[in-house]
């Protein structure tokens, strides 16, 4: 970041290329909509570009990004007036049975492992938003604690928190693959 | 996977992240990856400093200022001739040359102030100024600047429509009550109006 704040673009199109994909699976995943998504995508790369010539490597840049997608999520939560609006709402835990692929012709472990995959994948969305939000960090930024709390504005032990109960949740749903 | 009582503060769902990442697949590049790199190398093409954009504007106002200021300053005597000779011109035209144009109440008091007669005048000018609409001294500046460029360039009807609103202005009266009542004080009225000083030759 900082090269690119001296004006190497090439630091620029590297930065983007390894957060790019991090972010934009983030921030689908918290808002549900794709379309809302690139939008919030947008405004958070955007940001960054605006806020070049004033930006100071006081953190790492993970923790600048995900920084400025959290409070852009803030503010839509705002507009929106309820996390619930923007965020999708809870589903029920899925049974392994429901991922099955009758096309399938890959060997067992494979298709169990796709299953496990798509059951993780739905049993994320399912966690409360707060939830869901510290473990994409954690899994998406590679974020510590200590910066999933500075980057989402919360005390260190409500990160802990949140983390751990996401963590309780995912596994009483994926029981069944166990 | 591991029970959750086992897991340290930086291990907590180690194996969930795991399976996560494992899950996961990279979006594919699209439209929005382009817009963004090409703004991206936009940001860097040369922009004028914000600093250098207000100092140029400051330096212009600045110049502007210097243009117009003399252009606004009114020559003032107390001639009662509008001429082309420079400062013979007046912003406070006399009874005998402006009785077309001032206000009764106004020339009454102007008249009453030059008889010396200081206190009856100051009253009828302050009720002249009170029947009159108030203008700002802006107004006054400009109508004293107009009326004196007219008459540089012999457009006497003209210099004295401008030179009689002048007048009307609380601040021409009030500069005409210092001048009426102390001569001493002409300084004083140059304060007030801010106004090139008059050569005592022409006075």
């Amino acid at each position: 970041m900082q090269r690119y704040c001296a004006g190497d673009q090439e630091a620029f199109k590297l930065l983007y290329s390894r957060y790019r994909a991090p972010l934009l699976r983030f921030v689908t995943k918290l808002v549900g909509n794709s379309d809302e998504a690139d939008e919030i995508f947008q405004e958070v790369w955007t940001a960054v570009i605006r806020g070049r010539r004033s930006y100071r490597p006081t953190a790492k840049f993970s923790t600048y990004l995900f920084s400025i997608a959290h409070r852009r999520l803030q503010d839509r939560q705002r507009r929106y007036g309820r996390w619930a609006a923007i965020f999708r709402n809870s589903a029920p835990p899925l049974a392994p049975e429901e991922f099955v692929d009758d096309k399938a012709t890959l060997p067992e472990s494979r298709i169990h492992d796709v299953q496990l995959s798509k059951a993780l994948l739905a049993a994320i969305d399912a966690l409360p938003p707060l939830q869901r939000e510290v473990f994409l960090l954690k899994a998406e930024a590679g974020m510590s604690l200590e910066e999933i709390a500075v980057a989402t504005g919360s005390k260190l032990e409500a990160t802990k928190s949140r983390l751990r109960y996401a963590v309780a949740r995912l596994r009483a749903r994926l029981r069944g693959w166990t | 996977m591991s029970g959750p009582d086992d897991d340290t503060d930086e291990q907590i769902g180690e194996d969930l992240l795991s399976a996560y990442r494992a899950a996961i697949e990279d979006p594919p590049y699209g439209a929005t990856d382009r817009t963004l790199l090409r703004a991206a190398a936009c940001r860097d093409t040369f922009h004028w400093p914000r600093a250098t954009v207000y100092a140029a504007l400051a330096l212009l106002v600045a110049a502007l200022g210097l243009v117009t200021l003399p252009a606004i300053s009114p020559r003032i005597d107390r001639g009662g001739n509008i001429g082309r000779q420079g400062m013979a011109n007046t912003a406070f035209p006399t009874a005998r040359t402006t009785s077309n144009f001032i206000s009764a109440p106004l020339e009454a008091a102007l008249r009453t102030m030059k008889a010396g007669n200081y206190q009856p005048g100051n009253r009828k000018l302050q009720r002249a100024q009170t029947g009159r609409r108030q203008k700002t001294y802006d107004e006054y500046l400009t109508n004293a600047a107009l009326g004196t460029r007219y008459a540089r360039e012999n457009q006497l009807e003209q210099a004295a429509v401008a030179l009689q609103f002048a007048a009307e202005s609380q601040y021409a009266a009030l500069a005409m009550q210092v001048e009426a009542t102390d001569p001493d004080l002409y300084a004083a009225r140059l304060d007030l109006v801010r106004v090139q000083p008059i050569p005592s030759s022409v006075r």
